[in-house]
């Protein structure tokens, strides 16, 4: 995939004030998703702002819990099953 | 066994076209967008094999959070990989292959395995708008929850797969892509099929859901001070 192809798109920041800029877009920040400008913006706010670090933090968290809890293991009889079938799908 | 191409997602070939679409990508990777000149069945498997099988167990750990149950989950992945090797030459190689198998995935499930699931249609009304609001005036009632924030650090892997369980699946997919798969938006969207403020409106409401459910857990299980949950109230 192209890099432009995930461009993130940069904030109508027109009468927001910082801390709901930061709190509306606070995913697109922990996702990445963000132009560099928005990003430096969101940095530079949460710098100084308390309420807005800690809600990161929560966020934070609560993505990595996720990430943590959910790798799975396919069992090996699936791994044959489908072994086995690709084979039969091959000679057919 | 070709039969089998007629029960591949028609979403399969949108995406092709959409892919035709992209002179950017052709560009690229001039020549490689079908699959290698004089390749036989044979080989056409140890390529798949190789390239796609490798990807099983990503496609099990999502397969069993979209049907919630071993069995069914096993079922999903393998039909899904019967469908992608049937349309395997439709995949452009040096294209995301990955996103491509979780396309089928989905589509798979929505086609075959939605209909037992007995979970109600969820309204399709989600404005952005709406958590937008909703999440600028949470700002202040957040401070206090931090001693809650660090209790769900400590919650079992158990406790999370039932919450993700809890929600509605296209928040637990939207939540799990973003999250565990680490798919940008735009990617999201295209396996789901749905556009990009939409992706971003289930995540908003998927990830406040969970936590929520999280922090509901982390009490029950005595993780945080009785004094701490919800705040001063």
């Amino acid at each position: 995939m192209s890099p432009a192809a995930n461009q993130p798109i940069p904030h109508d920041t027109a009468g927001e004030s910082e801390c709901e800029h930061a709190l509306v877009h606070l995913y697109e920040y922990l996702d990445s998703e963000m132009t560099a400008e928005d990003e430096r913006r969101m940095r530079a706010h949460l710098a100084h702002c308390t309420p807005c670090l800690a809600e990161l933090s929560a966020e934070e968290i609560v993505k990595k819990l996720v990430r943590r809890s959910c790798a799975e293991q396919a069992p090996h009889t699936l791994r044959v099953r489908i072994r086995t079938q690709l084979t039969g799908m091959t000679r057919g | 066994m070709s039969d089998d191409l007629t029960g591949a997602p028609a979403d399969l070939e949108r995406a092709g076209e959409e892919r035709d679409d992209s002179a950017a990508e052709a560009e690229f990777e001039p020549g490689t967008d079908r699959a290698p000149q004089g390749e036989d069945a044979t080989d056409r498997a140890a390529r798949f094999e190789r390239d796609a099988l490798v990807h099983l167990d990503q496609l099990y750990s999502a397969a069993l959070r979209m049907t919630r149950n071993p069995a069914d989950a096993e079922d999903l992945v393998q039909e899904t990989f019967a469908k992608a090797f049937a349309a395997f030459h439709q995949y452009k190689p040096g294209t995301n292959l990955k996103a491509w198998l979780y396309r089928i995935l989905t589509n798979t499930f929505i086609n075959s395995y939605r209909k037992k699931q007995r979970e109600p249609q969820q309204s399709q009304t989600e404005d952005v708008e709406d958590w937008q609001i909703a999440r600028a005036a949470s700002h202040t009632s957040q401070g206090l929850r931090s001693a809650e924030v660090e209790a769900l650090d400590r919650l079992p892997d158990s406790d999370v797969k039932r919450a993700l369980a809890e929600l509605p699946e296209d928040r637990r997919m939207v939540v799990y892509y973003a999250d565990v798969e680490g798919f940008p938006y735009k990617e999201i969207a295209e396996i789901m099929g749905t556009p990009i403020g939409t992706v971003m409106s289930r995540l908003h409401r998927g990830r406040k859901q969970l936590r929520e459910l999280l922090a509901d857990y982390a009490v029950e299980r005595g993780l945080v001070p009785a004094q701490a949950h919800g705040g001063a109230q």
